[in-house]
């Protein structure tokens, strides 16, 4: 590195050429005078513009900046930068959309020091449910893992505001030396430390009530291992998960799959997921049909496997993905999966026009009961549960094959009497022709009734006043309260809730 | 009999930007939280540390893909229009059947073809640069016969527009007006904010601690009617545009004023013209940024404008995390974001959000997730380089808009300067000896770095404010709005941004020249400059840009806006702007710089030792010079005014258009003498004009008249004041 004497001299050039200072006043400044004041007068920009083409000149990708801006003090800062040029390069296991990586050494780091410090935690009940704070994927990884091997059970949520006595790894304490452990590698930790430890999802539910259901790490590890064998990875280098972490579908696919196939995962679930944020390198997408619709132009070669779970995918997404496929001349597998964070994962089916059938998981069974639902037994099931009845309809076409034939009409007691929720959506449909509309009994037992029948029906225009005179179509059926919403409101898996259709309702 | 209700309502709006390529999936993603940043592919970012912009997705499907003809924004704008028009249940047809005028918004210019045209060896598509250019491409598809009318202040341009198409719909002017803005990103756009090191290498957070702006593209159209037409159209009314304000901050080129008094100013002038007071806003849409300098000083300057309590009630957000800061296009654009979250009730949100910066704390800041709200009243505001702010006011209620005061308005000193000459109404000719440089006739007015156009600028204002024999005083001039035009910008300093992009790469763009490349650089000069802190625009024509801005500057001042207003039109010639105008049937230009400059008030200011030169007595618009019908009409309904015209002074860019144009007036004041002054250049073209009809002593009534490349006509009529009292 040149002396300051030799800096000063060319800095002083700098100012005549990029800054169009006169070079008079250039060749008789101090060399201890602000160039901010007389004479130059530098400006913010000048002052950008003189450091960047220092960093050229000197070939430099920082400099301090001094606070105190003279020749003396920025050639001295030149020099001190040179000093310190090198960068750390960082390597990683999971990575969030900024390619932060995060290691799998540093979350057993971390599960080392939360054992070491002793912190106190106040669990939301006597169970040791914890809900988890944070919502960047990286630090739900750490909160998650620290509260499992703390003995408690986190609560992932993505309702907009965590409780109060909610948890984040970032409440540990700092330590400024590593805690031993000899722990290597995450996942023998989890399946030998962990493996009957319980993580909760609570979700909005169709009753717009929260529900929790509790996974052990062992099913959500079972169900990663079905995933394993039933589809192809042996070409893929990486999972690009764009599906959130706090959703059972999303833990699944974005930390229990990475994990058993022993592959990274780059976390895309942001305002701009990118669906192949690793460019050279092949990977599986796990996406919701909402989030295909804003990248599904961006599917490229690189992506040997696309993942859609959710909410329905539909045809029309169907149609678009067969287009963009021949277009771009793609062979990349597409499929869907079917299943709730209850159940775990019942069956998929390829992503084509031409086929709208499930194959089943063969770890998963069916067996149909007498009121016509399908039982479910699974390794997959949610924690205390042997069995679980279907609320949707099936049709089998063999042992392994069946069609999704949607929700199985509702039938609830409203004033002492039987009633189907499908009559009424009929009903409305008839009478609001062409307007998409739900219908829900939100049950309460401090009503006579047994509960409150509602209604929405989707119109940007139309009120109950248009309609005075319609209540003659309910023949012996309940009137509903009917709410028009200009539109339904959609979700970030693709699902229109109740709570959600509650909230648009409130001023 | 019913009385007319001319508040000027929006019954259509379309959009096209990162996110969606209509209002349907820009609502979808805002309600999902999307945001269109991503890697920028269009062209090469190699060498720059942030690499990410708000494109628009597969542009090669947007109108048939024929670049080659019309440049990306005017493609952009088209599309948007479009929606816009179906929304208002508009045809092409119908438009052809009404008065209608186009008032656009655009601040890269043509840069995509201008920079593809220089590297494939293509001048034809040099054409497209100047951003006039692109309106006129709008109109032409379109058919619009009346007024068009482009707006450059950069990111405030749009958002102008808006305001003057409200203006031209309660003056019954016109009947239709298709307003908004589009922007396509360019290289050197690009280039230039990383020099400045503005841009964030994620999805921008306005106030957040995560700094930096995201880059965006896109177009956003709205459709304003008088309420009277829509009610008569039975459209549906969407939206009133209550009020709008203006500013200038006269601080810096690049930074706000940090105490965000300009916004203050802006917003304060919308609320003086508005029927609902602030108390009754319910929600901002505020121009946020996501960089230090603006979000704080904008938070502080909309505190000032309604007060503490109320700015921490009220909720704001900024939507420009979903698509990026679209520039000339953003005052539109994230309007119709506010309309559309509005529509179907919730308000957008500011994504990316994690730690709010202390210097924006304390407010009801919509973060990450939209808010759930029925709102009424909103109002959006802007700011852009130049220090130049802007505030809308609207709402969904049938409020109408209030009555704007009327004020005369008066010429009190002019100046036209070339490099060889100085005209005054007032004085004698002044040869130069040596060319122009602003040092030497105007040290103190100087600055480092200052552009050709801008030390032109500067001499013929300060030539214009001696002209008025009389000081004004500083507290003056922060009564001054200012009204720049110029066709291209600084053809210089673009000289000079090219040859560094193409020799030495986009990472080596130089900060200290990014500023001066935007069109309105130099109106933010003259504010700082001189102090100017009120209403301001700045205008791109092709020939009529200075009568263009006086029509504005008149505007402004009949409603009171403010007191006094200069009207400055510069430019300078080289070969990068006789590229652009290669094509264009003119003479060969005159190589040098331009530069006319007018010094108005209102009467409200006037006094007694004031002696104006003359009194403007109307501005007016007409398209298509060529157009039987719209040019006779226009011209027979002076004369019935009782305006009788004697003296014409004419300038016309296009010599094919001069026969039927003189047959025009020669029937409408058969009276009148005709002078007709060749154009040396473009911009300035009409100077010579107006100091001709400001030296008229006998004459009661002038119409100046220029005609620009594209056949348009703008005239003004003026009446002399020489040696005669105000009457």
């Amino acid at each position: 590195m040149q002396s300051v004497d030799t800096i000063i001299t060319q800095l002083k050039v700098m100012l005549v050429s990029d800054l169009e200072v006169l070079p008079e006043q250039a060749a008789n400044l101090s060399i201890s005078q602000s160039l901010l004041e007389t004479p130059v007068f530098l400006d913010s920009v000048d002052l950008m513009q003189l450091y960047a083409q220092c960093k050229k000149t000197f070939a430099l990708s920082v400099i301090s900046e001094p606070s105190f801006p003279s020749l003396e003090q920025l050639a001295t800062a030149i020099i001190d930068s040179a000093k310190h040029q090198a960068l750390p390069v960082q390597t990683g296991y999971f990575y969030d959309n900024q390619n932060t990586p995060l290691s799998e050494g540093s979350v057993l780091d971390l599960i080392a020091l939360a054992a070491y410090s002793n912190i106190d935690i106040k669990p939301n009940n006597e169970s040791g449910h914890v809900y988890v704070k944070d919502s960047s994927p990286l630090d739900i990884i750490k909160t998650v893992c620290v509260l499992l091997s703390l003995g408690y059970t986190p609560i992932l949520s993505a309702a907009k505001h965590a409780p109060n006595n909610a948890f984040s790894w970032q409440q540990l304490p700092k330590n400024p030396s590593n805690i031993n452990h000899n722990r290597h590698q995450l996942l023998p930790f989890l399946q030998m430390e962990l493996i009957d430890n319980n993580i909760g999802f609570e979700t909005s539910g169709s009753t717009g009530t929260p529900q929790q259901w509790f996974k052990s790490i062992r099913a959500l590890l079972n169900e990663a291992d079905t995933f394993t064998q039933s589809f192809d990875f042996s070409d893929v280098d990486y999972i690009t998960a764009c599906v959130d972490l706090r959703h059972m579908y999303g833990f699944v696919w974005g930390f229990a799959l990475p994990l058993k196939l022993n592959i990274p995962v780059h976390y895309q679930h942001s305002n701009t997921p990118q669906l192949c944020p690793v460019k050279q390198q092949n990977n599986a997408c796990i996406v919701t049909p909402t989030l295909w619709d804003f990248a599904a132009e961006q599917l490229c070669s690189k992506t040997k496997l696309l993942v859609s779970s959710g909410a329905a995918f539909g045809a029309q997404r169907t149609a678009k993905l067969e287009e963009i496929q021949k277009e771009k001349q793609l062979i990349c597998p597409a499929i869907e999966v079917l299943g709730s964070t209850e159940t775990g994962a019942l069956g998929y089916r390829t992503l084509k026009t031409t086929s709208r059938y499930f194959t089943r998981f063969n770890v998963v069974n069916f067996k149909l009961a007498d009121n016509g639902q399908y039982q479910i037994t699974s390794p997959f099931l949610a924690s205390g549960l042997t069995t679980f009845s279907l609320q949707d309809k099936l049709n089998f076409i063999d042992e392994n094959t069946f069609e999704h034939l949607g929700r199985l009409d509702k039938i609830f007691k409203y004033a002492g009497k039987r009633v189907s929720i499908k009559a009424v959506e009929d009903v409305l449909s008839h009478v609001f022709s062409d307007l998409n509309n739900k219908v829900y009994f939100i049950e309460d037992t401090r009503n006579i009734k047994g509960g409150e029948l509602v209604a929405f029906v989707e119109s940007p225009k139309l009120s109950l006043t248009d309609f005075a005179d319609f209540q003659h179509h309910f023949v012996d059926l309940p009137i509903p309260k009917i709410n028009f919403i200009k539109s339904f409101p959609i979700n970030d898996m693709g699902k229109t809730t109740l709570s959600a259709l509650k909230e648009m309702i409130h001023d | 009999m019913i009385e007319q209700d001319k508040s000027a309502v929006v019954t259509g709006y379309g959009v096209l930007c990162s996110i969606g390529e209509s209002t349907s999936s820009l609502h979808q993603a805002m309600v999902a939280g999307l945001s269109g940043v991503g890697d920028i592919e269009r062209f090469s970012t190699d060498g720059l540390v942030n690499r990410k912009g708000a494109l628009v997705k597969q542009v090669e499907n947007i109108s048939g893909n024929h670049f080659e003809h019309q440049d990306l924004a005017t493609h952009f704008a088209i599309q948007a229009i479009e929606e816009a028009l179906e929304q208002a249940h508009l045809t092409c047809e119908q438009l052809m059947n009404v008065r209608v005028a186009l008032c656009l918004g655009n601040a890269n210019c043509g840069q995509y073809s201008f920079l593809n045209g220089i590297r494939n060896h293509q001048p034809e598509r040099c054409q497209f640069f100047p951003p006039h250019h692109i309106t006129e491409s709008v109109r032409s598809h379109f058919n619009i016969l009346g007024p068009t009318i482009t707006f450059t202040s950069a990111c405030t341009a749009s958002s102008s527009a808006i305001a003057h198409g409200k203006r031209l719909i309660e003056s019954d002017e016109v009947d239709i007006v298709i307003a908004g803005g589009t922007d396509a990103l360019a290289e050197l756009v690009y280039g230039g904010f990383h020099s400045v090191q503005s841009l964030s290498n994620d999805v921008c957070s306005p106030y957040d601690d995560k700094t930096g702006l995201s880059l965006g593209e896109g177009a956003g159209f709205i459709v304003l009617e008088s309420a009277t037409h829509a009610h008569n159209r039975h459209v549906d009314i969407k939206y009133r545009i209550l009020a709008t304000g203006s500013s200038l901050d006269g601080f810096h080129a690049t930074a706000p004023n940090p105490e965000g008094a300009g916004v203050t100013r802006s917003f304060k002038q919308a609320l003086k013209y508005s029927a609902i007071t602030a108390e009754q806003l319910e929600y901002i849409n505020s121009h946020g940024t996501g960089t230090p300098a603006n979000d704080g000083s904008e938070l502080n300057g909309i505190t000032n404008a309604i007060g503490q309590e109320l700015a921490q009630r009220v909720p704001i957000s900024s939507s420009k995390s979903y698509f990026g800061h679209t520039l000339g296009a953003a005052g539109a654009i994230e309007f119709i974001s506010s309309a559309v979250a509005i529509d179907n009730g919730f308000l957008p949100a500011t994504l990316n959000g994690e730690n709010i910066r202390p210097d924006c704390q304390g407010y009801n800041l919509i973060i990450n997730d939209v808010k759930q709200q029925n709102t009424a009243h909103f109002a959006v505001t802007n700011s852009a380089f130049g220090g130049h702010n802007t505030t809308l006011i609207v709402s969904k209620n049938n409020v109408q808009s209030l009555p704007v005061p009327t004020h005369r308005v008066f010429i009190l000193g002019s100046a036209y300067l070339s490099d060889t000459t100085v005209l005054q109404s007032q004085s004698s000719e002044i040869t130069l000896p040596n060319p122009f440089v602003l040092k030497d006739h105007f040290p103190t007015l100087f600055q480092r770095r200052m552009t050709t156009v801008s030390q032109f600028a500067l001499g013929a204002t300060a030539y214009a404010l001696q002209d008025c024999n009389r000081t004004f005083t500083e507290s003056e001039f922060d009564s001054f709005g200012a009204y720049f035009a110029c066709s291209l910008g600084s053809a210089d300093v673009l000289d000079k941004n090219i040859n560094t992009l193409f020799t030495q790469g986009i990472s080596e763009l130089k900060s200290t020249v990014f500023p001066n490349t935007v069109v309105n650089a130099t109106l933010g000069q003259l504010a700082i400059t001189f102090g100017f802190k009120g209403s301001a625009t700045c205008i791109s024509d092709l020939g009529n840009d200075h009568l263009q801005a006086l029509n504005l500057a008149y505007a402004h001042l009949r409603e009171g806006r403010q007191a006094y207003g200069v009207v400055c039109s510069a430019e300078d010639i080289n070969t990068i702007s006789k590229t652009a105008f290669e094509t264009a049937p003119i003479e060969p230009l005159n190589q040098g710089a331009y530069s006319c400059s007018l010094v108005l008030a209102n009467e409200t200011q006037l006094t007694p030792n004031d002696n104006p030169i003359a009194e403007v007595i109307k501005c007016l618009n007409i398209t298509d010079s060529q157009n039987d019908a719209h040019c006779l009409t226009q011209l027979n309904t002076l004369q019935k005014q009782g305006v009788m015209i004697e003296d014409i002074y004419l300038t016309v860019l296009n010599d094919s258009h001069i026969p039927s144009l003189l047959t025009y007036l020669d029937k409408a004041f058969p009276q009148a003498r005709i002078t007709q002054n060749k154009p040396a250049s473009v911009t300035c073209a009409i100077g010579p004009s107006i100091h001709q009809a400001l030296q008229m002593n006998k004459s009661q009534y002038a119409l100046v008249v220029s005609v620009n490349l594209t056949g348009a006509l703008s005239a003004c009529i003026l009446k002399s004041l020489k040696n005669k009292e105000i009457t």
